[in-house]
């Protein structure tokens, strides 16, 4: 699954400390997402986008493989 | 002068895991102890039993109690360190049955077992926590 958390954390100007304090999750969990080694649950997704005033599919987007 | 309670969450739950293994270390090795003795009581022995398991089972609840409250990203880091030392620990046991079976070697102690278990879960833990970080 891809996601355009690290353009649009930039754009917020937020660290991935901030990002993830702001949805209840470590700093970890927020790189973890963003190099792609983890695809959040729905709560979670539905959380990052609720912070950006997004639709979840605005973040998150699947790939052909998934 | 009271000592103040800890606000960090993280502090508090590793106090309950430490406290948690304190306890039942404690349980666990006067149960051993008495049963070292041989009591001839059966109720004593299976008070003894009952008293180590209960050690074991409390200091394994808080555990999970820990890795429940954490976020899901850390869950999911404990599940995966969790089947990677499950596997390790399965391919020990297997390996020293047939090692017992081919005479190579005589006995592996329960211990070896149970010490093997926790060495692969915190090896685990170490390799799960520095691949997702990288």
């Amino acid at each position: 699954m891809k996601n355009r958390l690290r353009v649009l954390r930039a754009e917020q100007n937020w660290s991935q400390a901030e990002l993830g304090m702001r949805v209840g999750v470590s700093r970890q969990a927020i790189n973890a997402i963003e190099t792609g080694k983890y695809d959040p649950g729905l709560p979670l997704a539905m959380k990052i986008a609720r912070v950006f005033v997004r639709k979840v599919e605005e973040v998150f987007e699947l790939e052909d493989g998934d | 002068m009271g000592v103040r309670p800890s606000s960090n969450p993280g502090v508090r739950l590793l106090k309950h895991v430490v406290a948690s293994f304190v306890v039942g270390l404690v349980a666990v090795a006067t149960a051993a102890r008495v049963l070292d003795g041989d009591p001839e009581s059966v109720v004593l022995r299976v008070s003894m039993v009952a008293l180590g398991l209960g050690g074991f089972l409390y200091w394994a609840w808080v555990v999970s109690r820990v890795i429940e409250a954490q976020d899901e990203f850390s869950r999911r880091l404990h599940l995966v360190a969790l089947a990677i030392a499950f596997a390790a620990t399965g391919l020990f046991v297997f390996t020293a049955w047939l090692l017992q079976h081919a005479h190579f070697i005589y006995y592996v102690p329960l211990w070896t077992v149970l010490g093997t278990m926790v060495l692969a879960w915190w090896l685990s833990i170490v390799v799960t926590t520095r691949y997702y970080a990288r």
